[in-house]
């Protein structure tokens, strides 16, 4: 091999070593980042299915009865809802809209539902403590479904009653009609109530107990919609293990990672392998057409609300399992206009953001945090003033190696 | 500034508390007593902690157990206590209301209820009254910035 070769390979590895290194040898991380790096990791999350209030959660006829309940628009007023219309599977379990639309247009945007059944409280306020109670929500709310516990029942009885029996026992024999009116406890429309309260006891407990275990095998599937590995996972991984780096997550997304567990302060709330606290904080984000107080308005009326943890309809030892009830702060003020912390697994591959839609992009949820200030002290914690432009890419950078691959 | 922030927790993080305390955050300083061990205001106590889950859990509801002797290494079993947890960076606490109740033996009681939902430098306050005298303790602690990490995803309760 001539010299000249040889001077040739070595020009070639020292333009290309650099390179190489970029990767591993430009970012270093301080034992406190790569702790906080190591809490992030989807690895950290529980994968087993221990709910204690829903005894039913990892039973697989009830994971495949939730399934059809979960897509079958006859659960709703008009035969065109199902929980599918705004969780769809091709968008993270999300849909487009701002608003969320079903019977009518809600004020709030659909949750994703990937993931959420690592969740403690459901809703944007967290007025549901289990994942069960949430899926019961929305079938009687007159936005939504536009339906009631009497008419499941009937649905039930009519197409899914040997799979329901083969999970939960048998199906009670209902009064003749009942099945075909719209009866639930309610607190806002008198009529639907008065048909409610004239009911036996025994019928309401009856119908109660069948809306209660189609909820829990609705949650039973949503608990199947399971986070997956993603680029910052694969990298985490690696530098926690000191294995070999993998490429794609490239510098930019090394400094998006640094500034999002430093300097941005994305982690105060963005925490743990959810990239959620799970709690509940004031964005800073503009109202859309009215106040919505958010966590405030149910802070205290989920301790009493009719399917919580404490309810006979649980399935928690009610002595030890409901801590998060036992020991909740209900302080109003501290929980004015607070939504809950979205996840930011797979955030950049479902617009619009904020508890209405309120921004279209991800920048524009970035440059809303930056340009808050602490003139609202409940938007203290959001203030993340100080970026500029070249960090608030390479936070989108990161935040794109979040997303999971497409086959759900 | 602890008993700005001890007054902010103890009149329950109402929104004119926060607007008088505003511009007082404390920056974390760079060599934090982290000792679980410490002497009351009035010297007059030892109080220890020992959380019932290490490292200290992020986003999870667990308990501490609590000890407080005085002088002659005598076990205080008649005290009420109060424990308050607050984030000085932020002008913030817990989103639980922890309760300290009397173990049953020594001076030993137990905090339930705690729940760290940010990682960082949380100040734990203690309220120890005993008769007619009332003493707090300090504790420092870093939240989520130990490598060794237990699995913490999950918030149900088992």
């Amino acid at each position: 091999m001539s010299i000249k070769f040889n001077f040739i390979i070595l020009v070639s590895f020292s333009l290309f070593i650099p390179s190489l290194l970029a990767n591993d040898s430009l970012i270093s991380w301080s034992s406190k980042e790569l702790a906080l790096i190591n809490s992030l990791r989807l690895n950290q999350l529980a994968d087993n299915v221990n709910i204690p209030s829903n005894r039913f959660a990892s039973n697989a006829n009830a994971i495949s009865l939730g399934e059809k309940l979960f897509n079958d628009t006859r659960l709703s007023e008009n035969g065109k809802v199902s929980c599918a219309s705004c969780h769809k599977s091709s968008y993270n379990f999300t849909d487009k809209l701002a608003m969320a639309e079903g019977i009518g247009k809600t004020s709030r945007r659909s949750m994703p539902l990937l993931g959420v059944g690592s969740q403690r409280w459901f809703f944007w306020d967290g007025r549901s403590d289990s994942l069960w109670s949430q899926a019961l929500g929305p079938i009687e709310n007159p936005l939504e479904h536009g339906f009631s516990r009497t008419q499941l029942a009937g649905v039930i009885k009519a197409n899914y009653q040997q799979q329901y029996e083969k999970i939960f026992g048998r199906l009670p024999t209902f009064q003749k009609g009942v099945i075909n009116i719209t009866a639930y406890p309610s607190t806002t429309n008198p009529a639907i109530n008065k048909a409610w309260l004239s009911l036996d006891p025994k019928e309401q407990n009856e119908l109660t107990q069948v809306f209660v275990n189609s909820g829990k095998a609705i949650a039973a599937f949503v608990h199947t919609l399971k986070f997956k590995q993603t680029l910052f996972d694969n990298y985490a991984d690696a530098i926690i293990s000191k294995a070999e780096l993998p490429t794609p997550f490239n510098l930019d997304m090394q400094y998006g990672l640094k500034l999002f567990i430093g300097k941005a302060k994305c982690i105060n709330c963005h925490n743990g392998p959810s990239f959620s606290n799970g709690e509940f904080h004031h964005g800073g984000v503009p109202d859309n057409q009215q106040i919505d107080f958010g966590r405030a308005s149910v802070v205290t009326d989920v301790k009493q609300s009719e399917f919580n943890c404490y309810s006979k309809w649980s399935d928690a030892d009610k002595k030890t399992q409901c801590l998060h009830l036992d020991y909740l702060n209900t302080d109003k003020e501290r929980t004015q206009q607070a939504f809950k912390t979205p996840s930011l697994r797979n955030v950049s591959k479902r617009p619009p953001y904020m508890h209405a839609g309120q921004f279209k992009t991800i920048i524009e949820v970035i440059e809303n945090y930056t340009t808050q200030s602490n003139s609202n002290l409940l938007t203290d914690e959001i203030s993340h003033s100080g970026l500029t432009n070249q960090e608030i890419i390479q936070l989108t950078k990161f935040l794109d190696a979040l997303n999971q691959p497409i086959d759900n | 500034m602890r008993f700005a922030l001890l007054f902010l927790l103890l009149t329950s993080i109402q929104v004119q508390a926060i607007d008088s305390l505003n511009g007082q955050k404390k920056a974390r300083p760079e060599n934090l007593n982290l000792e679980k061990s410490v002497l009351s205001d009035t010297k007059k106590l030892k109080v220890s902690y020992k959380p019932q889950k290490t490292p200290l859990p992020l986003n999870k509801i667990h308990s501490w157990e609590i000890s407080v002797i005085k002088e002659g290494n005598i076990p205080i079993s008649d005290a009420k206590v109060k424990i308050y947890a607050g984030m000085p960076e932020h002008l913030h606490g817990m989103t639980t209301k922890a309760k300290v109740i009397y173990s049953g033996s020594g001076g030993d009681y137990l905090a339930n209820g705690m729940k760290f939902h940010m990682p960082g430098w949380w100040e734990i306050i203690l309220e120890i009254s005993i008769k007619e005298t009332t003493d707090f303790a300090y504790f420092n602690i870093l939240v989520g910035e130990d490598l060794i990490s237990n699995h913490d995803g999950h918030h149900h309760e088992h």
